[in-house]
């Protein structure tokens, strides 16, 4: 079997309500062996929900969650979930630590905790704090380290037991770009050794680099899962950005964008833009990729003197983000009308 | 098999792909009880010693009474039993002390700091519960015993013996730090700060209860087995158990008694401690499964 589609963990119509809210509803997701699988939505979607529902922190009012151990999918119960848990690294929300132990201290518990041999935790933990480059740390207070420092520490403290799925809430939130970077590197790194990642955020350019993946959430309902590539091309609207050499005055972007028009204006959705910041064209188009080749090679073959032409990823993404959130807030709004009257009714 | 290579070429090494996993099933849970209950212990090193330098301190300052009374002329009692007793005046409110320190933030902290993020899913409540609360009852029982082997100890350099029943008394103690440790945990379930814990079970243990107890001695003859400081007086009640009634009444003016209750009997006491402490913590479990970050 292709290991990029043996499933891992698998949730199916998951649903978890608190008092006031429904915070997972009916969701039905699957992990892939050795993917990173990133986990989108804004505060308050049901990522942490989720996870917890994972970690059997939380116990669902509907649906099943299982998770494959020694080959085959096992559902998560009350009594196998030591078992099944294992196999499985947790980081979810923030961790915060005892300001007064050391790295050392606090991993060594979580790998005894976690049943890790005995007789290697010593070499384990000194190994892993060295990979994310803490070695001269290890035996200082967690309380002076920076936040940056401490969720590495957080991550490890998921690892430490060697789990090939890690389960990591919002990972990156609330760290400067410096130490995002690490910790991508670090994810990317940890997936190369052959590890599945279940990474959540409220910001699409915190996963969209490193995610093979990407499920959406909104107000606790999935509203897309698929690669990126897919979700792009699935995007209605977005745009290309042209830098042309010799753009100077209001003249000269006036006479490019009077003829870039005239060339490709049957391929765009909305009319062509100018960023003042940027220095660059925007054409907004609907994503197609074929069209996208198409816009490239007309303009070349024109001789427009293009020295940059990008679909940025992000910007992309973004849109489609907003556009399914928009969209599910929406959805919500009508579902939170209609109950309303029911309510009244009743 | 793609990947087993990726990996080799990045590590540079062979991992084991699955490891051995030890001890699954009750052994684990057992050894999970143990790893965090050493860990809690290590912990709290720094406030072990400072309550055994203040039970030192309680010990010199009766030491020098002693002393000071010695060089007076007073004489040392006859029974060994007797000398040791004046030093165990204080023994309840060292068990006050180190039981609301150690106890109070068992709980609390987790929230309080948010350390629980880091804890959960890596051991369940149950078990962190029971690991936390066998390794600060040790240490709490510790630093009494600490206190008791001053005792025994000036007690033997005096008389070159120590009496048996300074060990019965130790055990009155160590049941009386169960019984007030519970209460503390429980304290430590619901409340949202660890210093809101200290304070709360502090008024409740050196004022709420004796104001009942006061009240209540103006109106019944009832045993005040429901006043927590009460199971203290056994501590020191144990050395000369009365044989006959266990209460004295003095008469305040007509028709109006006070009744001063000086110990509970042993089995009132064992079977008081028992069910306080057993309703405590039970409680404080259940709160604590049932309480949400923040
Ligand atoms: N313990 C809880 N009790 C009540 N409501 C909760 C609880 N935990 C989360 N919620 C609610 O569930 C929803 C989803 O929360 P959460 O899963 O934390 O979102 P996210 O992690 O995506 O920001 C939110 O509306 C939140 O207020
Ligand atoms: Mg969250």
């Amino acid at each position: 079997m292709d290991p990029k589609t043996e499933v891992i963990i698998q949730l199916k119509n998951l649903t978890k309500k608190f008092k006031f809210v429904t915070a997972v509803n009916n969701l039905n997701l699957e992990i892939y062996k050795g993917e990173i699988l990133g986990f989108l939505g804004p505060n308050g979607a049901g990522k942490t929900t989720t996870m917890k529902l994972i970690a059997s922190l939380l116990h669902p009012n509907e649906g099943e969650i299982f998770i494959r151990e020694n080959g085959k999918l096992q559902k998560l119960s009350s009594h196998n979930k030591d078992y099944l848990l294992d196999n499985i690294g947790f980081l979810i929300e923030n961790p915060e630590f005892y300001k007064d132990r050391t790295p050392r201290q606090l991993l060594t518990l979580f790998a005894k905790l976690k049943g890790y041999p005995r007789k290697k935790i010593e070499n384990q933990v000194e190994e892993i704090v060295h990979m994310v480059g803490l070695s001269q740390w290890i035996d200082q207070k967690l309380g002076t380290f920076s936040k940056g420092m401490r969720q590495k520490i957080g991550i490890l403290s998921a690892l430490v037991h060697d789990p090939s799925i890690l389960v990591l809430d919002e990972p990156q939130t609330g760290l400067d770009p410096k130490a995002r970077r690490e910790i991508r590197e670090l994810l990317l790194q940890l997936k190369n050794q052959g590890k599945t990642i279940f990474l959540s955020s409220h910001l699409l350019y915190e996963i969209a680099e490193i995610a093979d993946r990407v499920a959406i959430i909104s107000h606790g309902i999935l509203v897309a899962c698929d690669t990126l590539e897919n979700l792009e091309s699935q995007a209605k609207s977005s745009q290309i950005q042209v830098e042309l050499l010799n753009i100077k005055n209001m003249n000269d972007i006036n006479e490019a964008g009077f003829q870039i028009d005239k060339l490709i204006q049957s391929f765009l959705s909305e009319p062509i833009r100018y960023n003042k910041d940027s220095g660059v064209f925007e054409l907004p188009f609907d994503g197609d990729p074929e069209k996208q080749y198409k816009i490239l090679q007309i303009l070349v073959q024109n001789e427009m003197k293009i020295i940059d032409f990008t679909v940025s990823k992000a910007d992309l993404l973004e849109t489609l983000y907003l556009q399914h959130i928009s969209q599910s807030d929406k959805t919500y709004k009508e579902f939170q009308k209609k109950a309303i009257k029911v309510e009244k009714i009743i | 098999m793609e990947n087993h290579q990726i990996q080799i070429k990045n590590t540079g090494k062979l991992r084991e792909d699955i490891y051995i996993k030890e001890n699954i099933g009750s052994k684990r849970k057992l050894q999970q009880i143990y790893d965090i209950g050493y860990f809690e212990i290590i912990r709290n090193l720094k406030k072990t010693l400072i309550l055994m330098v203040i039970a030192f301190v309680i010990f010199i300052l009766f030491l020098i009474i002693e002393e000071y009374q010695f060089g007076k002329g007073v004489e040392l009692p006859e029974e060994p039993a007797d000398f040791a007793l004046n030093f165990l005046m204080m023994i309840g409110s060292l068990v006050l002390i180190s039981a609301t320190s150690y106890g109070c933030s068992i709980i609390v902290t987790d929230f309080e700091k948010l350390t629980g993020n880091i804890l959960f899913p890596k051991i369940s409540r149950e078990r962190l519960f029971v690991g936390r609360f066998l390794a600060n009852y040790l240490m709490n029982a510790f630093v009494i015993l600490f206190y008791y082997i001053l005792v025994a100890f000036i007690v033997f350099i005096k008389y070159l013996g120590i009496p048996k029943i300074l060990w019965t008394s130790l055990g009155w103690a160590l049941l009386y730090v169960l019984l007030i440790l519970s209460f503390t945990i429980l304290f430590s379930s619901f409340m949202k700060s660890t210093a809101g814990a200290v304070v709360f079970s502090l008024i409740f243990n050196m004022m709420v209860f004796s104001i009942i107890q006061s009240v209540l001695s103006l109106f019944s003859t009832i045993e005040p087995l429901f006043i927590l400081p009460y199971y203290a007086t056994i501590i020191t009640g144990c050395f000369n158990m009365p044989e006959g009634d266990r209460f004295q009444t003095f008469p305040v003016m007509e028709g109006f008694d006070i009744t001063l209750w000086t110990t509970p009997s042993p089995q009132g006491a064992l079977i008081g401690t028992a069910i306080f402490s057993f309703v405590f913590l039970f409680s404080a479990y259940l709160i604590f499964r049932n309480r949400q970050n923040k």
